[in-house]
């Protein structure tokens, strides 16, 4: 009994440190600046959150298949410049915006078939595919932002439903709608199974490759969604939208307690990991802290979450 | 004919190499049927065949009189043949439930009905005598326990064919009679089972036939009441005299200098509990004991690789304090691990590559790393221990379990050593391969060198040992004398009888 109960602690620990770490935090802040607390922060932090929030959905699935994707960035500044560009010349809006995600998941299908069957790791394939992209997207837009006032995009960027941002209603339908693949269906555990173990899960007869690409498109496509969001916020497609966007996802991917290593991890620790680098942006604006240093704390704070999670793996195996 | 698996003139080649040459395999319904041969002959390609793994060159493979050409392992599953791989094939980071519905999940729709696999998963343990918590994550279990599950997962496949390679080099005894008792019941339920195991012993208990190959062809097939060890082994090997030694039979020990090592009450933890002996000058002490009984951690202690929790070691009579492989390889000492796969070989590597990577130094041209000189260590070591090989630049991964072994003896040849260790050297390799590595062992104690012999094959131990030390959960249980003592002996002291 007194071992069971020590058991469920460390597991406990190790399951919901982050969570506990977060809570800290938001106490801590809450007392340090009280207007963190105030209903209209919280509403603002959690509508900063979407469009990361919505990439790094997508990022779960690719980091549990044992993969990153570093072109979420460009994907997404794609998405909204293919949005404005067929939008403004006469397009309906609607249908720009399903041009816009289908040439997001041919991206994301180039990356997945690349790291598939070409075999060149998932970090080469989407450092060079952000090359590719960027340049299409110049070419498609001379490098000038698209600026154009549509009332559907507005409302996605800055629309409201029963009080609620509807990025934020977006990002948390999102986030359901992840959980429930991971979780309950045989698609889900198969992303599991190919980053637990490429060779093993082909023995398992585990069509291993196509469940790469599909985890590729997904990314990409939510990559397009967060992309369309964005546009809708600013009012502007701009070529430099999506920058340092694929950073951050990754982030709070890690940040949230999925294993770079891949085969473990949950979207809901993603939703964490994404509230917790809001909360750490949000708090450093009110504390007024530099701009500059934050960029040298988010990097100090990818090197703990990923040091904790393969530190504890050496720790394991050397057990 | 009832055969339900029939392979008619396999040939296999990868490039010039012919791994295969025209073998006749088949298997009837409700056999279990043992397939034997050294290392490197070609028993693995064959099971791979049969698994979809790999296609054959040339050669039909008919199953229940159809013909059939496995496009992947999944097609060959979904034809009714599930194969229990040496290399698990389990994903670490998923439930043991999880692992055992991997590929054949119950569903409804897209979406997983978790409740029915559960209740199929305590039906399975019923059904099999299984007991392991189907919630626990499998990286987190012991190996024996993985391997159990790889074999749960097999069975409940509900296959017509269990091909079982090597199952039970790293259980413990309880859990091989649980295995051997799962056997009785495949077959009584009318299933084939295919066995691979280099312990003989085992396929007197559970084999009804025996098929034995011999470099890529079949030499015959067998039943196992007309086999004896002996003349599997002769069959094996095509010696009319195995050559196998059945006793040690001379000692280079030197009793009369300072021991080169001596542990006094060692401990880690409560891993490894308060150890103490000695090896002296061209001495072998055998540590026997049964698989999890904490030798390797011993072994890993003298080693540097974990950290003392207690106790002292003197070397030639002086207190060293070696606190990492590389110190303990200053201090004149050797190490062949257990799992040669991971720890003592890189497989993508080129052979001469490995067996020059502890003495790099000594392969230097101006200060540059000269391969010729690499090379010429590795013909050497090639020459000294028999390793068949075609260059030393290939790759590692070319070569059979009991070559790659060689090699990584090879690496220790002319360090100035005072003293190797050896750990379940001969793990899954074959019996004129042992034959080698003993050799080696008797090699390095003619020069001297005192030789730690881990083994979980008591025959081995008795083969090569002067001294025998019987370790049971991280202690020493007794010491023995290597005269006038048999394997009983050392048996009974493991199991405390």
């Amino acid at each position: 009994m007194k071992n069971s109960m020590k058991k469920l602690q460390q597991i406990n620990f190790r399951e919901y440190g982050v969570v506990i770490g977060f809570i800290i935090l938001c106490l801590v802040i809450t007392i340090a600046t009280p207007n963190f607390a105030s209903y209209k922060n919280i509403l603002n932090l959690l509508r900063q959150s979407s469009i990361i929030g919505i990439i790094s959905a997508g990022m779960t699935f690719v980091i549990i298949s044992g993969n990153f994707d570093i072109s979420v960035g460009v994907v997404a500044a794609l998405s909204g410049a293919i949005t404005m560009k067929f939008a403004t010349s006469g397009v309906n809006i609607i249908i720009s915006m399903v041009i816009a995600l289908l040439v997001c998941a041919v991206v994301g299908f180039a990356n997945g078939f690349i790291v598939a069957k070409i075999n060149i790791p998932s970090l080469i394939t989407t450092m060079a595919m952000v090359s590719i992209v960027k340049g299409s997207m110049l070419m498609l837009t001379g490098g000038y932002p698209i600026t154009e006032n549509i009332k559907l995009l507005d409302y996605i960027g800055n629309g409201y439903i029963l009080g609620i941002p509807f990025p934020v209603i977006l990002f948390a339908v999102m986030v359901i709608i992840a959980y429930i693949v991971l979780t309950k269906t045989r698609f889900g555990r198969y992303v599991y199974s190919v980053g637990g173990n490429r060779e093993a899960s082909k023995l398992n007869g585990i069509h291993v490759d196509s469940y790469i690409i599909k985890v590729f498109i997904i990314n990409a496509v939510l990559a397009g969604v967060a992309g369309i969001v964005l546009i809708g916020r600013m009012g502007t497609a701009s070529p430099v939208a999506g920058d340092g966007y694929d950073m951050d996802a990754i982030a709070s991917v890690v940040i949230g307690g999925t294993s770079v290593a891949g085969g473990s991890g949950s979207v809901l620790k993603t939703v964490i990991g994404v509230l917790m680098m809001s909360v750490i942006n949000n708090s450093f604006n009110l504390l007024g802290v530099d701009m500059y240093f934050q960029y040298i704390f988010k990097g100090l704070i990818i090197l703990v979450a990923v040091g904790i999670d393969s530190y504890s793996k050496k720790k394991l195996a050397s057990r | 004919m009832d055969y339900v698996l029939e392979m008619k003139n396999i040939f296999k080649s990868f490039g010039p190499v012919h791994v295969l040459e025209g073998i006749d395999f088949s298997l009837k319904k409700g056999e279990v049927r043992a397939l034997l041969g050294a290392n490197g002959a070609g028993k693995s390609t064959l099971i791979k065949i049969v698994g979809g793994v790999h296609s054959q060159t040339s050669g039909e493979v008919f199953l229940k009189g159809e013909k059939v050409n496995f496009k992947d392992e999944y097609d060959s599953k979904m034809k009714g043949i599930s194969i229990i791989y040496q290399e698990l094939s389990l994903i670490p980071t998923l439930t043991v439930i999880e692992n055992i519905f991997l590929g054949r999940e119950s569903v409804r729709g897209a979406f997983l009905k978790k409740e029915d696999m559960r209740k199929e998963y305590e039906q399975i343990c019923k059904d099999f005598d299984f007991n392991i918590n189907p919630d626990v994550i499998t990286s987190r279990l012991s190996i024996a326990n993985q391997q159990m599950v790889e074999i749960m997962k097999a069975v409940s496949w509900n296959a017509d064919i269990i091909i079982m390679d090597e199952p039970t080099t790293s259980l413990t005894n309880n859990e091989k009679e649980g295995l051997f008792k799962i056997i009785k019941r495949l077959k009584k339920s009318g299933k084939s089972v295919i066995y691979i195991s280099h312990i003989l012993d085992e396929i007197f208990l559970n084999c009804d036939s025996a098929s034995i190959m011999r470099n890529g062809k079949l030499v015959g097939n067998y039943d196992v009441k007309d086999l004896t060890k002996g003349k599997i082994t002769e069959l094996m090997t095509g010696n009319t005299n195995s050559g196998i030694k059945e006793k040690k039979d001379q000692t280079f020990a030197d009793y009369k200098s300072e021991p080169v090592l001596e542990l006094q009450n060692i401990s880690r933890n409560n891993v490894v509990k308060n150890v103490s002996f000695k090896v002296h000058k061209g001495e072998v002490v055998g540590l026997a004991g049964l698989v999890g009984s904490k030798r390797t951690e011993i072994a890993n202690l003298i080693y540097g690789v974990d950290k003392r929790t207690g106790g002292t070691i003197l070397m030639n009579g002086k207190e060293v304090n070696i606190k990492s492989p590389t110190e303990a390889i200053a201090n004149k000492i050797g190490y062949i691990p257990e799992d040669r796969k991971n720890l003592g070989l890189i497989l993508d590597w080129e052979i001469y590559k490995n067996a020059t990577a502890i003495q790099i130094d000594k392969f230097k041209t101006r200060g540059f790393l000269d391969p010729k000189k690499e090379k010429e260590f590795t013909g050497y070591g090639v020459k000294k221990l028999g390793i068949k090989i075609n260059n030393a630049a290939q790759k590692m991964k070319e070569l059979s379990g009991g070559n790659q072994q060689k090699v990584v003896v090879s690496k220790w040849l002319g360090q100035d050593m005072d003293l190797i260790i050896y750990d379940e050297p001969t793990k899954g390799i074959d019996i004129a391969a042992k034959e080698d590595i003993f050799h080696t062992v008797e090699e390095f104690s003619k020069q001297g060198i005192g030789v730690i012999f881990i083994s979980s094959d008591l025959d081995e131990v008795l083969r090569v040992s002067d001294k025998i030390i019987v370790i049971r959960d991280g202690s020493v249980v007794c010491e023995m004398d290597n005269k006038g003592i048999s394997v009983q002996d050392i048996m009974n002291k493991i199991f405390d009888v």
